[in-house]
């Protein structure tokens, strides 16, 4: 299996945990309890983190398959250069933005949620991992040659129940 | 004609009994606690969320109990093996185990979303009624009790409650927000992702479920929601027009009393099982194995040949390895590639990662001569555990179509099919097989290539041509000297160019639709069941194939079985 790559997890952790913020801060809304604003901030930042994250990283060993229609989010993620690369910057982000969830009821799952994200990405941090954007390759030209023999015998549909066997 | 009934019906039975019964049991639970009088006055304060927490705790404690059932590898294939009647039907649900778990645990998440979202108003309201100052019902059931002796409705008890800090205040509150940490903490690690790159973060995250079962069963213990338990000295709802006069003769003080935990009641029974289950995964893996030969192949792959008392398999199936000296807590699912009348039982590991080349250093594999057993390494092996090409012989005709690695669980296979098929003891259904491999190159698979050799050859010493047929189709493409090389020979060799085998090689993937006809036209009225093993989008293809080609009218049956670890 290789080393393991804390960011990997950290990433699909994120994701679930914005889902359980952005619940939360619905819930908060639509209740309409005292200090439910909490609720509108907990949204806007589930919502921020979820772009944040949903372009995957490029990993250090192996294919690494992209999400749908991540390619934008990628570019954009990138300009944020050490912001968006660090993993110890992104474990001090989430700390921070849990803090204002854990005030009302409805979202404290979503902070508690948070730090242990942001737990995840201090041991990602730690361990020296980055996030670089998956680039896309241009596509090669292969040389022109001429007259070099390229397809080798295409195999029609056989029938099955017939002999396979050249006649010759 | 669409034949999905052979297919897919089994399947939504069981799906559509079990969504069926997720609804009777919220709908129910729901009911109850909205009608019944015990709850009036807690209705009273928290309103209708009371109905959707407690209905959708109910639905939380039938699929946690169901939940462990899926994984109990020894048990299905224990009932796989002996069931009796309607044995294919029972055997390929019980190979959809994962499949289930999954619904299982997504049905938990939805119903813990509801749980946390009707507790959070319930909390809030009983928050809010601490404060009112109208002299109300609210205002009354909250300042209960009002002599020492007396019993309270409203959980919180202080005068001005953050709700936040309320709720960490009780077992309920805090075992919650554990528990639900720890379902966010299993799911995120269970996306395909993670499970296909880093197994073990998947495996070893995958047992928290353990604190989640601990604090499933003691999140009620605290007893904080209560009922009424005076109604007939306090009938309703007459008594509750009058808060005033509660006291009288007419109307005691309402008294209240907590209800009996009952999570652990749904989960014992599981437990226990589960408990029997990994136990008996221990005792069997702790069992001597014998390595009697260690074969090194080309490409990094070497086959380990051993021997364990007691040791059954059927083709196809896989087993667990533990190799102590490089891991106390690894285990890794190999398939087996020995046929059952084989007098040992083998695996082909490929050198891949430190566990695979540690385990390859220990057996020597390198040093190229022959070593003694007791230089060995001591291995555990538990399983073997059931995949479905069990079932290969009760069709007329089987397809093997194998992607990739996904070969290797037909190696097994292609050997019992012809020991049996040149030693038959009883007669079997089963007259061809076909065998489809599509793989990039045939790197690191030469030993499966000598295999289909061995095999074809056998088949021209007797005669017997037409039993097992080959294509292999390889996709990588090729370069202009493979190219050339290949039209040069091509046309007057029997033998294929690259494989070496008569059966000729295809390049490129194969067309599906195109092969599928051919297979229902030859095989008109048949049954005949398709064996994959390889990438989802493919076989949610071949299903679909399946699904199609299957012919009511003229009974040619495609049953389509998918293998995964």
């Amino acid at each position: 299996m290789g080393k393991i790559e804390w960011a990997r997890w950290a990433n699909e952790n994120a994701i679930a945990s914005s889902c359980v913020v952005i619940m939360g801060g619905i819930l908060a809304v639509s209740g309409q309890f005292e200090l439910w604003q909490v609720g509108v901030y907990s949204i806007i930042m589930g919502v921020l983190m979820i772009l944040l994250e949903y372009p995957r990283g490029r990993r250090q060993k192996g294919t690494s398959p992209e999400r749908k229609f991540q390619f934008p989010l990628s570019v954009v993620v990138s300009k944020g250069r050490l912001l968006t690369r660090s993993y110890l910057v992104r474990f001090i982000v989430y700390l921070i933005i849990s803090v204002p969830c854990c005030f009302i009821l409805p979202t404290l799952l979503g902070a508690v949620c948070y730090m242990t994200t942001g737990c995840i990405y201090l041991a990602a941090g730690i361990s020296g991992e980055e996030w670089t954007p998956i680039g896309r390759e241009p596509m090669q030209q292969g040389p022109t040659v001429f007259e070099e023999i390229r397809r080798p015998p295409p195999r029609g549909p056989v029938q099955e129940g017939t002999d396979t066997k050249n006649k010759l | 004609m669409v034949d999905w009934i052979t297919n897919e019906a089994p399947k939504w039975i069981v799906v559509g009994t079990w969504l069926i019964l997720n609804t009777i049991i919220f709908a129910v639970t729901f009911v109850s606690y909205r009608d019944a009088d015990e709850y009036y006055y807690l209705r009273v304060l928290v309103g209708d969320s009371l109905c959707w927490a407690r209905a959708s705790a109910a639905c939380l404690n039938f699929n946690v109990m169901l939940i462990l059932f899926p994984v109990c590898r020894k048990l299905i294939s224990f009932i796989r093996g002996s069931c009796g009647c309607c044995p294919r039907v029972l055997r390929r649900q019980l190979d959809k185990n994962i499949t289930y778990h999954r619904y299982f645990a997504y049905m938990i998440c939805f119903q813990t979303a509801i749980h946390v979202g009707a507790h959070c108003f319930n909390f809030e309201r009983l928050a809010a009624a601490k404060r009112v100052t109208e002299e109300n019902l609210v205002n009354y059931l909250s300042r209960l009790p009002l002599t020492p002796n007396g019993t309270w409705i409203n959980p919180i008890r202080v005068a001005d409650p953050d709700p936040t800090r309320e709720v960490v205040k009780t077992v309920a509150g805090i075992t919650g927000i554990i528990i639900t940490l720890c379902l966010v903490l299993m799911v995120s690690s269970s996306t395909e992702i993670i499970k296909r790159s880093y197994y073990e973060v998947f495996w070893f995250t995958h047992h928290i479920f353990i604190i989640f079962f601990i604090g499933f069963v003691i999140h009620g213990a605290q007893m904080i929601i209560h009922h009424q338990s005076n109604l007939s000295a306090h009938p309703l709802p007459k008594c509750a027009e009058n808060p005033k006069g509660w006291g009288s003769s007419e109307c005691a003080i309402p008294e209240f009393e907590g209800s009996m935990p009952r999570s652990w009641i749904w989960l014992l029974v599981p437990a226990i099982i589960y408990c029997i289950e990994r136990i008996a995964r221990l005792v069997s893996g702790l069992q001597k194995v014998v390595i009697l030969k260690v074969v090194s192949h080309p490409s990094g792959v070497f086959e380990l040949q051993m021997q364990k008392k007691g040791f059954h398999a059927a083709p196809g199936q896989y087993i667990l390895i533990q190799c102590p000296k490089v891991s106390y807590l690894e285990w890794h699912p190999f398939t087996l590639t020995s046929a059952p009348n084989d007098d040992y039982f083998s695996v082909h590991i490929r050198r891949e990662g430190d566990w695979t080349n540690a385990v390859a250093e220990l057996c020597h594999v390198d040093e190229g001569e022959f070593q003694e057993t007791w230089k060995m390494p001591k291995l555990y092996v538990d399983g073997p555990f059931g995949t479905a090409t069990e079932d290969v012989f009760a069709y007329d005709v089987s397809v093997l179509i194998g992607c990739g690695i996904g070969i290797t669980p037909f190696a097994s296979v292609l050997k019992s099919v012809w020991y049996k098929f040149c030693h038959p003891k009883e007669t079997v259904p089963l007259q061809r097989v076909y065998l489809y491999w599509v793989c990039p190159d045939t790197h690191s698979f030469e030993w499966l290539q000598g295999l289909l050799l061995d095999l074809e050859r056998q088949m021209r010493q007797r005669g017997t041509v037409d039993f097992l047929k080959f294509h292999i189709y390889l996709t990588r493409g090729w370069n202009a000297n493979q190219a050339r090389n290949i039209t040069l020979h091509d046309e007057g060799s029997e033998y294929d160019v690259v494989t070496g085998l008569h059966h000729k090689t295809y390049f490129g993937r194969p067309q599906w639709e195109v092969v599928f006809k051919q297979l229902a036209e030859t095989h008109k009225g048949q049954s005949t069941g398709v064996f994959f093993c390889g990438p989802k989008p493919l076989s949610t293809t071949l299903h679909k194939l399946c699904n199609r080609l299957s012919n009511f009218a003229d009974k040619t049956k495609f049953y389509y079985n998918k293998e995964s670890f």
